[in-house]
């Protein structure tokens, strides 16, 4: 048989194709997915930093018994229970006001809903606990206005910090959603629109039965998303309350972190740990996917 | 530790004791005026030097000591230590016998006396407080007896062996006390600090 030296058309394209990727596929490998491999190494091995040994499925046992991983996961799961819903609606709600086309300005309400996101979480974080710092802004306007007598001491209070973390929360996250189903809805037909108002239906009927099943895959992504932030949060409990006043709000990455660099390090535990989260989103975005598709 | 805890509450509950919810509020607690006093290790003097309106004002003194066995105007919590760790090698002996030189033995006094001068440290050490060394040295914020108060002070402090776990057991008891001024119940914080601190030092 003779073979042609020569590549198809079709052949070199497709090599082009591959040298192109080449170096950003070089760099995940060796930047994502190495380690991620590595952390899997690590969470099967104990002991301090310089003298890992082998030990199997220890650390996935340990996590079973463990009181503050019990309670950093509650405290997760609470953030993720009351903010997300709350932000999705409201951000679903401004959305459906700034879709309005008899409102002015619209750029403007947009950029100022969404510049929240742009900020550093850091910075964000640290002018929040400044806020409601006892002698802070929000302790002085409740007081002026006579709304309570004595500054409640937000952060200090197992509840409150809560609250001022899901607030915060949601404040950031609103407008980065909201442009989500702005956009969504510049996709929806107008007509069917019209076609409700013919037909009698109130402007919250039309919300319900056609905003909202038009809008289905925006939702289902802005709930994945969401959900998955949440479950991995780490920045606003570590900046705002470091864990909350007596492991109040402490969240699943912070422990990760606590059990990885504080006090006495544990690297294998952490990765376990970090590998078990991974695991646990990982199937409720599946779950996520599935309720979101069935009903199509 | 029950007798802390209640003692606490009481305290925060009455309003004679408020728990600063972050360092930039305790911070400015202290230089605000804010409040009357501070309980801490006597390192936080540099704290509070930070604000010169505050000078003069501020002086030391020792705690009441609980109705309990046992139980002291003073204790010693953490402060900086001097670790020698294993990368030291075969060098570790001679440096643990130069530290001991240096912090309580012959050199201690030169030591000590260097350390005060430069950043305001008291030493426990017996020889070196009793040596009437601390009479003698003055504090331009807080006046002349300031060193020589705190070296009163320092007496039948209990000795602190600490381990790798210190840090954590520190922790538990931290979230415990707030815990308990949060309205939480002494006996279930106890118990949670306990099981917490016995998981972080299990394998």
């Amino acid at each position: 048989m003779i073979y042609s030296k020569k590549m198809t058309l079709g052949q070199r394209h497709s090599l082009a194709g591959w040298a192109f990727l080449a170096p950003a596929v070089i760099l995940i490998i060796v930047f994502m997915f190495y380690p991620i491999l590595q952390a899997f190494f690590t969470s099967l091995q104990s002991g301090n930093a310089n003298s890992m040994v082998w030990s199997g499925l220890s650390n996935y046992h340990r996590m079973l018994s463990d009181p503050k991983l019990k309670t950093a996961v509650i405290n997760t799961l609470i953030f993720a229970v009351w903010q997300v819903p709350i932000m999705l609606g409201m951000a679903l709600l401004l959305a459906g006001i700034l879709n309005n086309s008899k409102i002015k300005f619209k750029p403007v309400f947009r950029t100022i809903l969404f510049l929240p996101c742009t900020m550093s979480l850091v910075a964000y974080a640290i002018v929040f606990k400044l806020m409601f710092a006892t002698n802070g802004i929000v302790n002085g306007l409740l007081l002026n206005l006579g709304v309570i007598d004595q500054a409640i001491n937000f952060l200090g209070d197992t509840f409150w910090a809560k609250f001022v973390l899901i607030l915060s929360l949601i404040w950031r996250w609103v407008g980065y959603n909201m442009i989500f189903y702005i956009t969504g809805l510049t996709n929806i037909d107008n007509t069917l629109y019209e076609a409700a108002q013919i037909d009698g239906a109130s402007s919250v009927q039309a919300f319900r039965h056609i905003t909202i099943p038009m809008l289905r895959p925006v939702i289902l992504l802005t709930i994945i998303m969401a959900t998955n932030g949440n479950l991995q949060l780490f920045d606003e409990p570590y900046n705002l309350t470091a864990g909350g006043p007596g492991n109040a709000t402490i969240s699943i990455s912070e422990y990760i972190y606590e059990v990885a660099f504080k006090s006495v390090p544990d690297f294998g535990y952490a990765c376990a740990i970090g590998f078990a989260l991974m695991v646990v989103i990982a199937v409720l975005i599946i779950l996520q996917m599935k309720v979101g598709d069935s009903d199509e | 530790m029950a007798a802390v805890l209640e003692t606490t509450k009481e305290l925060v509950d009455s309003n004679t004791m408020y728990i600063a919810a972050s360092w930039d509020e305790y911070n400015s607690c202290l230089n605000e005026g804010t409040v009357a006093g501070v309980v801490n290790g006597m390192w936080v003097n540099g704290n509070i030097s930070n604000a010169p309106d505050q000078k003069g004002v501020w002086a030391v003194t020792d705690i009441p000591a609980m109705d309990i066995d046992g139980a002291t105007h003073m204790t010693n919590s953490g402060g900086a230590s001097w670790v020698v760790t294993k990368n030291a090698g075969e060098n570790a002996d001679e440096i643990v016998d130069f530290l001991s030189y240096v912090l309580c033995g012959e050199g201690a006094q030169e030591y000590w006396e260097y350390l005060t001068e430069f950043a305001g440290y008291v030493t426990t050490y017996k020889p070196v407080l009793e040596s009437g060394y601390y009479e003698n040295v003055d504090s331009e914020f807080y006046g002349p007896t300031f060193f020589a108060d705190v070296a009163a002070c320092v007496d039948g402090g209990p000795a602190l062996n600490s381990s790798p776990y210190y840090m954590s057991a520190q922790d538990a008891l931290i979230t415990e006390v707030i815990n308990v001024v949060n309205g939480s119940d002494i006996d279930t914080e106890m118990q949670m600090a306990q099981e917490n601190l016995e998981f972080e030092m299990s394998e």
